[in-house]
């Protein structure tokens, strides 16, 4: 590299300064857009990775009607005999809408003597002497929930309102920090027989039932078995929720990078157009090649003048994405893949920086802003000095 | 030094049309002589310079300077020859008006392996001798036009070229300023460098320094 030209290239940008700025600032304000919503998706998929690692292998539901009702708890029995099946656990959860703050937190009934069908629950109530409650109605949120709470002034228990319209009243016995944001924060833990009186779920039934498999080749066919048991069942493996997630990323993410696409389509064009290179440019180059500079020097420094350009704004785009997703918590873009985000507590995303993300961007957006610019100077240059002097 | 056998030079316009701007030129010049095309403006002047400076190629004919066929280098050998061959007055001077006035003279040198340092001190040098030491730092664009000028000629003598072609260098000059050119010119002479001027100023004419005078009217040597 031949420090003069790079100097001489770092004079040229400031020498066009207030030009490199408006379209550094645009391409960095592109790059912002892109990584922002790039970021989001991967924190957010990220969440839902770890959310799914914590499911059962095979969660069985009962259809009534075409929707999901209570289904009998004696069922575990009869699929626990089924060859290749670990355990099958009844759950009792549901959701409660509470309306003054307009969410829904999910309710999750447990049995505190019993380990938890999932580790994340068990790793919840750890630390929470539960001895001391048992005389109680209480009930251990997650963080989401607590700060709900908080802002609606319920600092020490909160009033249910029962399904018969009655109220119940529930001690708020701890928090615990969420394992996963998209799982935990909205979460409410608390005694099974509590939640069945809040959710009017009777002895007996259950929201749903979860199955263990030893050998996760022979989920799904576990799971056709269930079928076949229990006609009157939806049976979900992870595997199915994993891929309707994983749609829903791919289509939503797709379809801003089409818009995007447009849009970065329509900088390059601009950028392309003869606005571009100004005639001012093409005089000078048409100087330097006058001067004796040969075309793949005139190419070099351009090179250098829209890469020093185009890295600079990549990294203040990069910079703005991460402040606009890990610290404002992506205001806008989280509700492009959260479908109904009104309705839940709010959940911080976590901190995922994939460099391998970073480097498709850098991919993506900088070659091809280095090359709408070296096309028109390459065509310059090409032309006779004299020519482009005249 | 330089000679030019049976050159014509035709640019092409938009459709079929073209403008012919030399026709079958021949002429040859020594090494360390003075030599001024005379002419109107669009006799072909600036192309026979631009020819000579490797800066176009002709349609027909050959272009052969300090022993080398200009006419059939590649592009980077042209550039290279320029460089280190020729040094270039403009008529409008061709600065950078962002420039500062020594790092308009130091342009041509910028992609040699020359060190930077040693680039600016020839050209300080230069610019010391041509009387321009105290608007070193000054943009091109705030220079008068007769510093405009000295700086030109400055960057067409920082390579150490053996032949210098001017086009029009006093087009845009008073007087005194075209004197003080001619000075210059004998001093360069002096070097032993050749000098090809473009011109329509009788001053060039008959001053005693130049050694011929060519004229050249609608493409063709009178």
């Amino acid at each position: 590299m031949n420090p003069k030209l790079l100097t001489f290239a770092l004079e040229a940008i400031g020498r066009r300064g207030g030009k490199n700025a408006a379209v550094g600032i645009i391409f960095a304000l592109l790059v912002a857009l892109l990584a922002s919503v790039l970021l989001t998706s991967r924190s957010l998929q990220s969440e839902v990775e770890k959310t799914l690692s914590a499911l059962p292998d095979i969660t069985v539901q009962k259809l009534q009607g075409g929707r999901q009702g209570l289904i009998e708890s004696d069922r575990v029995y009869a699929i626990e005999t089924i060859p290749g099946v670990t355990w099958a656990r009844e759950r009792v959860w549901g959701y409660y809408y509470f309306q003054n703050a307009g969410v829904n937190f999910t309710l999750v009934g447990l049995d505190f003597f019993l380990p938890a069908y999932e580790e994340s629950l068990n790793a919840a109530i750890r630390n929470f002497d539960i001895a001391t409650w048992m005389d109680r109605d209480f009930m251990i949120v997650g963080e989401g929930v607590e700060r709900t709470l908080h802002a609606n002034y319920y600092k020490e228990y909160f009033n249910f309102i029962l399904p018969d319209g009655a109220m119940k009243k529930v001690e708020l016995a701890g928090t615990f920090a969420a394992g996963t944001a998209l799982q935990s924060s909205d979460t409410i833990l608390l005694p099974v027989t509590l939640a069945r009186t809040l959710l009017n779920a009777p002895e007996g039934l259950a929201t749903d039932i979860t199955v263990a498999v030893a050998n996760p080749e022979e989920v799904a066919m576990v799971a056709t078995k269930i079928s076949r048991l229990y006609p009157d069942t939806r049976v979900i493996t992870k595997t199915d929720l994993a891929g309707s997630y994983q749609n829903l990323f791919d289509y939503k993410g797709g379809l801003f990078l089409s818009l995007f696409i447009t849009a970065l389509a329509s900088f390059f064009i601009l950028l392309l157009d003869k606005s571009g290179m100004g005639l001012a440019e093409r005089r000078e180059i048409g100087i330097l090649r006058a001067l004796g500079w040969r075309m793949e020097e005139v190419i070099r420094l351009k090179l250098l003048e829209s890469g020093i350009v185009a890295f600079t704004a990549y990294l203040l785009g990069i910079f703005i994405a991460l402040g606009y997703v890990f610290m404002l918590q992506a205001p806008g873009i989280v509700a492009l893949f959260e479908g109904y985000s009104v309705l839940k507590p709010a959940f911080e995303l976590p901190v995922v920086i994939d460099l391998s993300l970073l480097g498709l961007i850098f991919l993506a957006t900088v070659p091809l802003y280095m090359a709408a610019v070296i096309f028109p100077a390459w065509r310059a240059a090409t032309i006779d000095a004299d020519e482009v002097m005249r | 030094m330089i000679r030019l056998t049976n050159v014509s030079k035709i640019y092409p316009l938009s459709g079929a049309d073209s403008v012919t701007a030399l026709e079958n030129v021949s002429l040859s010049i020594r090494e360390g002589e003075l030599v001024v095309l005379k002419g109107i403006s669009g006799s072909g002047k600036s192309t026979l310079l631009a020819l000579i400076a490797a800066m176009t190629k002709p349609t027909s004919g050959d272009v052969v300077v300090a022993g080398r066929s200009v006419a059939k280098l590649p592009d980077r050998f042209a550039s290279d020859f320029r460089r280190n061959t020729i040094g270039m007055i403009f008529q409008k001077f061709n600065l950078l008006g962002d420039l500062s006035a020594i790092d308009n003279v130091t342009l041509p040198l910028i992609p040699t392996h020359e060190s930077a340092s040693d680039i600016k001190e020839r050209a300080y040098r230069i610019l010391k001798s041509l009387g321009v030491k105290k608007r070193l730092g000054s943009l091109a664009k705030h220079l008068s036009g007769g510093e405009q000028q000295r700086v030109a000629i400055a960057r067409a003598l920082v390579g150490d070229p053996a032949i210098i072609l001017a086009d029009e260098p006093t087009a845009s000059l008073d007087r005194k300023l075209t004197l003080d050119f001619v000075e210059m010119l004998k001093t360069m002479k002096q070097s032993g460098k050749t000098i090809v001027i473009a011109t329509h100023d009788p001053l060039f004419f008959d001053l005693g320094i130049v050694d011929r005078v060519i004229e050249i009217d609608g493409g063709r040597l009178a």
